[in-house]
């Protein structure tokens, strides 16, 4: 199904790869037969579509034409970096938006409350790509805003990684602050759901104190609802860093979807598409057996 | 050991209990009975302030003579559950779904520094110790309410608050479930502040008896010379509610020759299987053209599924529902004609009304669903008055929240009334009701039979109900009707040891 989509969405994307393929250079109309001779690009449509999906059946994504590698070994070589970024901004999304969803929820109508939810909608509505900007105009130059290293940081592991860790800055406090936004609604709302439960009653007269009560008996019901979030957004955020990769120049997926779409490189774009939409299913995957290990009532059905 | 004195609750301007003052000595019991609405669960509430920060709180609440109203935050957690304890309501949601019983009954020990094991407190409500393990959804209804109790003995407190204990239980799960707490109560020598609606539920568990309707005591004084002689108009119309089995003035149907009458709804031989589950089981059935007969049997003994069988809801498996002598279709316009017929009225009118329509669409919905839509307005308004909202112009723009109750429930009678049907099925019809209404809506019932020859089918699982208003009563026990027959023979001589035992458990006045 994905693969189907893919295939005919983007022969949609106007543009002709060949012609970027060759622009800026001398080429005659005979060069150019002959490259889509190579790349298959002169057969019916039906036709590239039967060979590409055979190949995909066989674990062959096909050959980017930009690259001029196959598509699985270009993808491999940027997941990495993508992990990197992602599994950064969503470990600490997640941490501090359930962390603020719960303190808010559970005091509603606080000031403490409003400031949060406020600034959690402000950022959520702001364009991602404007406010990494801002980021790199409001920090000059205390991080480096391109890439992921230093061409002149010394080979060793410790100067590498932190050199890494330089470079992460500011791209994952970019997709923190959009992504947490969404995390400390969803707690905030599930446990301002759970706060009228008459256990928590049952909780209280038994003489619990109130962050007992919380921590013990609302926060353990009110996650789950949280925790299924977080993984559906995860599969999402690995093809969805598209801005954030692309304002930083992070060598990661977004960048390589970017690039790719300018082609437009088709196969690239196809094999693209597959491995996000397979994280995606693979997140829901694991989201479903993660709320079957918290929640008792699902593991039983 | 407590003392309400003059005990006032607002919620905003609204005076929820309204200058109530009750004591309870060491080892009494005392049952608090009213409506919903009458203010008796904010009374159990204020015992251990557990009231809403909004709520006010006025005059004296003394727990072996210490004031709950001025203790500090760090006294009331410690008299919390040490010095009382409540069971709540509902055990289904006041236990916590995610975490094991077991923690559950322990943690208020492990707070208040109680010895004492889970295993033990277990075995005195009668379950086994391996159920510590087990989460509150793997529990049935009676064993939940069970734990609950467990619970509330845990740190040994000398004074229990059991708030409608065994509502939403079945009548035998009921008895058990009051044996376990009445025991209990007489062998630790506990104070009981046991609230109810349900006055047959206090007679059989209390000593002392107060009523409460609009936030103030009526009434109050031994249980047994209050119900024998109530002061009180309101302690009458609670006691009313309540129908004695064999007795002839709770019995409003009039018999009616039987022997002519025309099967109008016949079952025969019907299985229903879920899966691997046999719902019903072989069940064979009728109900005569303008006959109330009841179905009665603990909640998982196949009624609803029956029900949901009859109305060609689900398909059976082997067996045949018949129709005024034709088979009830599976689909198609066949069955769409025939729901003209049978109508369907449920437990809960709140929500099996859509808040959101007025009671003219609600009602209206049945007639545009089948393209009756000639004379509508004169429809309805004719169905609404049928189920006594007179006059109907004041009900017809009225949406379900601005109604109560049992007019809610009226509306969704009049809902079925308005296609005209010829047979009624109605599930539970009036256990959501509070008591004085629930004998308004069962003369409904009947008057709609006498006027219309409306024949229904009552699905419930109270006895009382059945000897109030039914022709004959069809006992189901497990997916079969093991008993039926007319009304006072199976209630009065049953034969059948289920029938014998669901009638010992139905507690009386």
């Amino acid at each position: 199904m994905v693969a189907v989509l893919g295939f005919f969405l983007f022969r949609v994307v106007p543009g002709d790869p060949v012609v970027s393929m060759t622009r800026g250079r001398p080429t005659t109309a005979a060069m150019q037969a002959e490259l889509r001779a190579r790349f298959g690009l002169d057969r019916p449509l039906h036709e590239q579509f039967w060979s590409y999906f055979t190949g995909l059946l066989r674990g062959d994504l096909g050959t980017s034409f930009t690259f001029r590698r196959p598509v699985a070994d270009v993808i491999a070589e940027r997941l990495g970096p993508t992990l990197l970024l992602v599994g950064t901004a969503t470990l600490v999304a997640v941490l501090l938006g359930l962390w603020l969803g719960v303190r808010a929820g559970w005091r509603r109508g606080s000031p403490f409350d409003r400031v949060t939810t406020g600034v959690s909608l402000t950022l959520w509505a702001v364009p991602t790509f404007w406010l990494g900007m801002l980021l790199m105009m409001a920090t000059g130059d205390l991080f480096p805003s391109r890439g992921m290293r230093d061409t002149d940081t010394p080979p060793d592991f410790v100067s590498q990684s932190l050199d890494v860790a330089h470079h992460l800055v500011l791209p994952s406090v970019t997709l923190v602050a959009v992504v947490c936004a969404e995390y400390v609604l969803v707690m905030r709302s599930s446990l301002l759901e759970e706060t009228t439960a008459p256990y928590l009653v049952t909780a209280r007269a038994k003489g619990l104190r109130d962050d007992l009560v919380r921590r013990r008996h609302a926060v353990p019901n009110a996650v789950l609802p949280a925790i299924t979030l977080v993984f559906l957004r995860f599969g999402l955020v690995v093809g969805g860093a598209i801005t954030t990769e692309t304002v930083f120049s992070w060598p990661g997926l977004g960048l390589l979807f970017y690039d790719a779409l300018t082609g437009p490189d088709y196969f690239l774009l196809q094999g693209l598409l597959v491995v996000t939409a397979g994280a995606v299913v693979v997140m829901n995957l694991l989201a479903d057996l993660l709320h079957g290990v918290l929640d008792p009532r699902v593991r039983a059905a | 050991m407590l003392e309400l004195r003059n005990l006032t609750v607002h919620h905003g301007s609204k005076r929820v209990v309204d200058d109530v003052s009750l004591t309870l000595a060491p080892g009494r019991t005392l049952g608090l009975a009213g409506e919903s609405g009458s203010g008796k669960s904010t009374v159990a509430m204020s015992v251990l302030r557990l009231l809403p920060k909004s709520a006010r709180v006025d005059g004296q609440v003394l727990l072996d003579g210490e004031d709950v109203g001025t203790m500090s935050w760090g006294r009331l957690r410690a008299v919390r559950w040490s010095s009382a304890s409540i069971v709540f309501q509902g055990a289904m949601h006041s236990l916590n779904p995610v975490r094991r019983v077991g923690d559950q009954i322990a943690e208020p020990m492990r707070l208040h520094g109680t010895p004492g094991s889970v295993a033990e407190l277990l075995e005195q409500v009668e379950l086994p110790r391996d159920k510590a393990r087990a989460y509150p959804h793997e529990l049935s209804g009676g064993q939940k309410q069970r734990v609950m109790i467990a619970m509330a003995l845990a740190c040994r407190p000398r004074l229990v608050v059991a708030d409608e204990p065994t509502t939403a239980l079945d009548v035998l799960v009921q008895a058990q479930v009051l044996g376990v707490l009445t025991r209990l109560v007489a062998e630790q020598d506990l104070g009981l502040l046991m609230i109810s609606h349900d006055l047959s539920v206090l007679a059989s568990t209390c000593t002392d008896l107060a009523v409460m309707h609009r936030g103030a005591v009526v009434e109050r004084g031994r249980t047994r010379e209050v119900i024998a002689a109530p002061r009180h108009p309101h302690t009458a119309a609670l006691a009313a509610a309540f129908p004695v089995i064999g007795d002839p003035a709770h019995r409003w149907t009039e018999p009616s020759p039987e022997s002519t009458r025309e099967p109008l709804l016949a079952v025969r031989d019907l299985v229903v299987d879920y899966g691997r589950t046999r719902a019903v089981d072989g069940v064979d059935l009728e109900v005569g053209q303008g006959e109330i007969v009841a179905l009665v049997g603990q909640s998982g003994s196949g009624k609803t599924t029956l029900a949901r069988t009859i109305m060609g809801l689900r398909a059976p498996s082997s067996g045949q529902v018949l129709f005024d002598g034709v088979p009830v279709p599976a689909k198609g316009k066949a069955l769409k004609a025939l729901r003209r017929q049978v109508q369907l009225v449920l437990q809960d009118p709140a929500s099996a009304l859509n808040p959101r329509h007025r009671v003219a669409d609600a009602v209206a919905e049945g007639l545009r669903v089948h393209g009756l839509t000639d004379n509508l307005d004169a429809r309805v308004a004719e169905a609404v008055e049928r189920a006594e909202l007179r006059p109907a112009s004041l009900y017809l723009d009225a949406l379900p929240h601005e109604l109560s109750g049992g007019q809610q429930q009226r509306v969704v009678i009049a809902g079925a009334l308005v296609l005209g049907p010829r047979l009624l099925v109605a599930d539970e019809p009036v256990a959501s009701l509070d008591a004085s209404v629930r004998g308004e809506v069962v003369a409904l019932l009947l008057r709609l039979r006498r006027e219309l020859g409306l024949a229904c089918l009552l699905i419930t699982h109270d006895l009382g109900l059945a000897w109030q208003v039914a022709d004959r009563v069809a006992v189901m026990h497990r997916g079969r009707v093991v008993e039926q027959g007319p009304a006072g023979q199976v209630l009065l001589s049953p034969s059948h040891d289920y029938t014998r035992a669901l009638v010992d458990a139905a507690p009386t006045l």
